[in-house]
């Protein structure tokens, strides 16, 4: 392995990392750019919701924390 | 263990309350260990604050360490990183994730269980930190210094209580969609664990020794261990982890703090959600590239440091991309910000973030490097971040959070704020200050007049100069701390006003169930098949990993198997024993804080220390000492320069005496400090399972003997050059750092004909079979059994 490693040119390491991350980056902005505007929306506004609220009745055991 | 615990809907809601017409399950958010984590995150921010100011005051007047080992700059300086990383930065982005993830989950963390024995984990951790860094317990390796036991505890708290806590709960999530800051932190997770596995494979010294010899190590030498990298791989392994702490430990996390607890309290979305998809991916991606920025023109092979500045200068628009969408998420609101302390903290902060990731990109380019490195610019760019990005972010969302958690108003609006000024002005002062100490010093360095010598031959020229801008470094930290204690008061007076019993909601969602099918292919360009990872954090973990493991890879795997990497060098031989025990000794006490061992091949550096460093000069080097400061001078050629024992004795003793106008502290007791000639052995042995020929020392007690020869040797030295006598230093720490200092840099200047590469200790034989310290009285008598040594 060493000496194959070894016999290559250094330079094709970098070169194949440029290429997986221009692949990777293509694909990603094909995703973002065919997204549905309404999904965005929603998503984006995920932080702002909490669950329907049942109830805030307090039947907590004694605090004992902090 | 989650069943008593987790969200189902008799466990946490009132009976009766589980799925029923309306097809909603009921559960409660655990916001008690968020509670634990906030006060947490406030407390240790505070020690390490309070540790920065103090060895910041070290650093212009260093007799401020009260003359004790325990408080010495190499010591407490680890120990204020690691505060301020993982227990201040931790706890908080613990608190952060704890909070979010279960609102954005809409569901209970799976585990209660898990929860508190993350918490009480990281916290043992965090003591642990705490008392052994101040007692020189360390690897030696920057953000990762803490010893193997704390290690395997950090792999078992991170991997087996949060992660898997985390990774459940996404799993029994009931919102079909994980939000963008849960990518982020699955990155965090994911990443950290591998970064911190594959940086801390070592061999425990005192482990070695039981099984090799069936003897219970010194407890030293059980906490000792060695990394099985070493020099050049060593150095890139580190800097791969160090730099990504920052990016998945400093970065990741406070993203996803920031694309949840901006939109809270500015209460209204993110600014583009599409954009936030594109950050997180280049972000990950590019980011695990940057580490060999750390080390360029080092004897790091060029390849490598131009790929992670290529990769540097990449990250800059993802980071900005990021830093434009957190401030646009404002829009609309920029006038709540006059009157809201937590947006102000937020705004800033995010700012911070932007100068930060402009700057790196910046430091990282080869010709800005060759002035910035080892210089306090570093120092200023780090706490631009640390401060302005993670502080000011951690302090806006606790703003946010506690008065939530006490379930109360806060205290006191005007006192946040007065917070947040000094906090922002402490910044302002304390990274103005050393951004002109760091420029200062780079620029001395490297100047010559017009005859073309060094203008400031004498290193000390270049440090009394920074002395004023240190002193105002103190006054910029302490405002920041000041601001902290009246955060403290505040969050303190918060919380009493709490009310008797903490209220528990209990919230209703929908259960999470299996997505429709709609018939279509998903194909490349639909970009459908990323809308399925979205809705599976599994599959979407192990692409995380993949696309962050690539980086690594690319990086490591040529730079262990390409032969070219490291030209071996034949002089270059093992440490001796005593060397070693040197070795130990100035990584115990840090002085790779404020040391390098790295000339780098510019012209200023090999006129004022010599010849450049080579690669196959630290083959041995477990772990490489290259350091990435210099407070002091470079020691890579120390042995060659000045090698004079009783020169460093006096030193030690009394820095000033020496070189008038040092910041070194006085190391006095290490003068008296008894050498623990046993644990050699151990050490020595461990080093031979990693692979360095000792040769015949591994045998008996060879390594003892050769060390308590060779310190013989050194004690001798000093005496005749108007010393101590033999007897009072022979035995001591001092002698072993002072054998291991006069090596420094000399392999390169031993002549290859009598250099036995194989045997490099000539089939060492002792020259007496006693472990006995020797008697200086028959010194006369040894002396012939030495100098065939010296042979």
């Amino acid at each position: 392995m060493t000496d194959l490693m070894s016999g290559a040119a250094l330079t094709l390491f970098p070169l194949i990392g440029i290429v997986i991350f221009a692949l990777i980056f293509i694909a990603m902005a094909v995703r973002v750019i065919r997204s549905p505007k309404a999904d965005s929306a929603r998503h984006g506004g995920l932080p702002l919701e909490e669950g329907t609220l049942l109830t805030s009745t307090t039947n907590a055991p004694e605090r004992t924390d902090a | 263990m989650a069943s008593s615990t987790h969200d189902s809907p008799a466990a946490t809601a009132p009976a009766g309350s589980g799925p029923g017409a309306t097809g909603l399950e009921s559960f409660r958010y655990d916001d008690a260990i968020v509670r634990l984590f906030a006060w947490a995150t406030v407390i240790w921010g505070i020690v390490a604050f309070l540790a920065g100011v103090f060895i910041a005051i070290q650093m212009a007047f260093p007799a401020a360490n009260l003359g004790l080992p325990f408080t010495s700059f190499g010591r407490l300086r680890p120990l204020h990183t690691n505060a301020a990383i993982f227990a201040f930065a931790g706890n908080s982005i613990f608190a952060a994730i704890y909070y979010s993830t279960q609102r954005l989950c809409k569901a209970r963390m799976w585990s209660d269980k898990l929860s508190r024995l993350h918490f009480w984990g990281w916290q043992a951790i965090i003591v642990s930190a705490a008392l052994t860094l101040p007692l020189g317990i360390t690897q030696g390796k920057e953000y990762a210094e803490l010893e193997w036991p704390i290690d395997l505890a950090i792999a078992v708290v991170w991997v087996g209580f949060f992660g898997v806590n985390f990774f459940m709960t996404l799993i029994n999530r009931r919102e079909r969609h994980m939000y963008v800051a849960l990518w982020f932190y699955i990155a965090t997770i994911v990443t950290v664990a591998m970064l911190h596995v594959f940086n801390n494979i070592w061999v425990p010294a005192g482990i070695a020794h039981l099984i090799k010899n069936g003897e219970m190590p010194s407890p030293e030498l059980m906490m000792k261990s060695y990394p099985v990298y070493a020099g050049v791989q060593d150095a890139l392994m580190q800097w791969w982890y160090g730099h990504n702490a920052v990016a998945f430990f400093l970065t990741t996390p406070f993203l996803g703090l920031m694309y949840y607890f901006l939109p809270k309290a500015a209460e209204r979305p993110v600014f583009s959600y599409k954009l936030s998809i594109i950050h997180f991916w280049s972000l990950v991606f590019i980011y695990i590239w940057a580490g060999p920025h750390h080390l360029h023109y080092t004897a790091l092979p060029d390849w490598a440091s131009t790929l992670g500045m290529v990769f540097s200068v990449m990250l800059w628009m993802p980071s900005w991309g990021g830093m434009i969408n957190g401030l646009l998420t404002l829009r609309g609101a920029w006038h709540k910000l006059a009157a809201d302390p937590i947006l102000k903290f937020f705004v800033v902060g995010v700012t911070f973030y932007g100068m930060s990731t402009f700057e790196g990109p910046m430091l990282s380019i080869k010709l800005v490097n060759q002035l910035s490195h080892y210089t306090d610019w570093t120092i200023a760019h780090v706490h631009s971040g640390a401060l302005g990005w993670n502080g000011l972010m951690t302090f806006g969302m606790l703003y946010w959070l506690m008065p939530r958690l006490c379930q109360t108003e806060l205290h006191s609006k005007k006192l946040a704020t007065l917070h947040f000024w000094l906090a922002t002005l402490g910044i302002a002062v304390y990274i103005l200050s050393i951004y002109g100490a760091g420029i200062t010093q780079g620029l001395m360095w490297r100047a010559f007049d017009e005859t073309g010598r060094l203008a400031y031959p004498s290193f000390i020229e270049t440090v009394v100069v920074l002395l004023p801008m240190y002193w105002i470094r103190v006054i910029g930290g302490t405002m920041f701390m000041v601001g902290a204690l009246i955060m403290l008061y505040n969050f303190v007076q918060t919380w009493r006003s709490r009310p008797d019993q903490y209220d528990e909601p209990i919230h209703q969602a929908p259960p999470l169930r299996a997505p429709k099918e709609d018939g279509k292919k998903h194909t490349l360009m639909s970009g459908d098949w990323h809308r399925a990872w979205e809705r599976r954090p599994v599959k979407f973990s192990v692409f995380v990993l993949i696309g962050v493991a690539i980086g690594g890879i690319v990086e490591a795997i040529p730079m262990f198997l390409v032969k070219s990497n490291i030209p071996t060098i034949a002089t270059v031989t093992p440490y001796t024993p005593l060397e070693l025990a040197g070795r130990d000794i100035y990584i115990a006490e840090g002085c790779y804080n404020c040391h390098s061992q790295m000339i780098r091949p510019l012209y200023a550096e090999t006129v004022r220390y010599g010849d450049y460093s080579k690669p196959g000069e630290s083959i041995y080097d477990h772990p490489f000492q290259w350091g990435s400061r210099r407070i002091g001078p470079d020691l890579a050629r120390e042995g060659v320069t000045n090698p004079n024992a009783f020169w460093h004795w006096q030193h030690f003793e009394n820095p000033t005496l020496i070189t008038p106008g040092s910041i070194m502290p006085s190391y006095a007791w290490m003068l008296t400090s008894p050498l623990n000639f046993n644990d050699i052995k151990g050490r020595v042995d461990a080093m031979a399972m990693l692979g360095v020929p000792y040769g015949p020392l591994v045998e008996g007690d060879n390594a003892i003997l050769h060390a308590r020869e060779q310190a013989y040797k050194v004690a001798l030295e000093i005496e005749t050059q108007g010393g101590p006598a033999i007897a009072e230093t022979q035995e001591t720490k001092a002698v072993a750092l002072i054998a291991y200092l006069q090596r420094l840099g000399t392999d390169l200047y031993k002549d290859p004909d009598e250099v036995d590469f194989e045997d490099p200790f000539g089939g060492f034989i002792p020259a007496t079979t006693s472990t006995d310290p020797i008697d200086p009285d028959a010194a006369a008598t040894e002396q012939t059994e030495v100098s065939r040594a010296d042979d």
